[in-house]
């Protein structure tokens, strides 16, 4: 009797579990992305600069995750914006380095980057913030603690899109024009930046960039291009964050 | 028994997180599987999972081969991560969110996990079998929950599960021996309706206070 129970219990746990493949693809990605482990500094932002598949990109976004990626992308070109003045030089440095490793490729590496991204250019996006002179550079910590921000500040804006209940967002006309430069923006909600963010917020909600691409590209641990487009591959906001 | 090439493929995952990857291909399944088998918890034991490959990627250079598969290894820190899941009353990851910020958003694909996540545990839950079992496990004490996992349910040797928990085989057949003992005795029918009971009275205060202030 007591041996029949114990092979039940046994049993019990020999049921077929289901299969976590969304999860497991997420984490490896996560994972094979991450730098392998030590190298120099040197070797690892020119082994960084001269690799091609690093580049992450997001088409087709559903509904509600293209708020909350470009909400976070705002939040966080906005803060790194103002936290404080950095050398343009370095971060203007990093965006020509990866513009330069990008115009390297041959042919058939960009047309497979291209596929990757949708058919969408990602030099346009370094470029135009490299025109635009909107390069900063922060610490890697301030960029840990921005993206943390980020986070719990996209989770409240979520949860009150979800809900219906941002008064500020249904008060506000829709945006059609483009969503200004991240330059002097600051995320004040009493500001005039601030009432430019809750247009922003009606504008998505109104899924008028419900097809934003957002790309971050990561051009090794210690260095970050981030860039948003709209719809029409214009750029939404764009920094490059020197880490 | 060892995966041929195994060694040195760990030896690659060095330097070379692509080999890093075929050897996460490998161990995901079952380190998930251990996981939810041992939590009950379809979130928590995604967690758990993602942490442990987090770290034993972080931690990679440091591993020494021993003749012994790297899997020893993986339940290793898997099984340390769910004793600490057990142990805080407040279980969090961090490796992970790391990672993330060092790579990218992944916010496109939440979705699908989060959909993928609610789908496995529907399923979980209609298997009433399985949760019974694993509730019986939980009451065990945690050193007792482990070797019972890992020999019945893992079906592992006694010398891995000395390595896995860090103790000498001697010690491992010693709880192996009072864990089946005290299992037995949560077997009983009327062990069980006991412990049912009370899990319903529990849940209930839980419902009546979910903040959980006293």
């Amino acid at each position: 009797m007591k041996r029949n129970q114990l092979h039940n219990f046994i049993e019990a746990f020999e049921t077929e579990l289901p299969r976590h493949a969304q999860h497991q693809a997420k984490v490896r990605l996560v994972l094979t992305q991450a730098r392998p482990a030590e190298k120099s500094i040197d070797a690892r932002i020119r082994g960084a600069l001269q690799t091609k598949g690093e580049f992450l990109m997001h088409t087709n976004i559903k509904r509600f995750a293209a708020p909350s990626i470009i909400a976070a992308a705002f939040i966080v070109t906005a803060s790194v914006v103002t936290i404080r003045q950095v050398p343009y030089a370095q971060a203007e440095s990093v965006a020509s380095n990866g513009l330069q490793s990008l115009e390297s490729m041959s042919p058939a590496e960009k047309a497979a980057l291209a596929l990757k991204f949708g058919g969408m250019d990602p030099r346009a996006g370094i470029q135009a913030a490299k025109d635009a002179s909107d390069l900063r550079t922060i610490s890697k910590e301030e960029y840990q603690k921005l993206v943390r921000e980020a986070r719990s500040a996209v989770t409240i804006d979520q949860s009150e899109v979800d809900a219906g209940s941002n008064t500020s967002t249904n008060t506000t006309e829709p945006s059609t024009t483009q969503v200004p430069d991240s330059a002097g923006v600051k995320t004040n909600p009493g500001s005039k930046d601030g009432a430019e963010l809750v247009e922003l917020q009606a504008q998505l909600d109104n899924d008028v960039a419900r097809a934003a691409k957002f790309v971050r590209y990561t051009s090794g641990p210690n260095k970050t291009v981030v860039v948003a487009f709209d719809a029409n591959d214009a750029p939404l906001f764009r920094t490059v964050i020197v880490l | 028994m060892i995966p041929l090439g195994e060694q040195e493929l760990v030896e690659r995952a060095k330097t070379d997180p692509e080999a890093f990857g075929c050897l996460f291909d490998t161990y995901y399944p079952p380190i998930l599987r251990y996981c939810i088998k041992r939590t009950g918890d379809m979130a928590m034991a995604e967690d758990i999972t993602a942490e442990t490959f987090v770290k034993a990627y972080k931690n990679i250079d440091r591993f020494e081969w021993q003749g012994v598969s790297i899997s020893a290894w993986f339940y290793k820190i898997a099984t340390n991560e769910i004793r600490s899941y057990f142990r805080k009353s407040r279980y969090t990851t961090t490796s992970l969110d790391e990672l993330l910020e060092q790579t990218g958003f992944e916010l496109a694909s939440d979705e699908d996990v989060h959909q993928e996540l609610v789908d496995a545990q529907d399923q979980l839950a209609r298997d009433a079998r399985f949760i019974e079992a694993q509730q019986c496990l939980a009451t065990l004490s945690l050193r007792y929950q482990e070797v019972i996992a890992l020999r019945y349910i893992e079906r592992k040797k006694i010398s891995e599960i000395a390595l896995i928990l860090g103790k000498r085989e001697g010690t491992v057949k010693s709880l192996l021996s009072r864990g089946i003992v005290k299992l037995r005795a949560r077997l009983q029918p009327e062990a069980m309706q006991l412990f049912q009971a009370k899990r319903v009275v529990d849940s209930e205060g839980e419902n009546n206070n979910p903040r959980g202030i006293a």
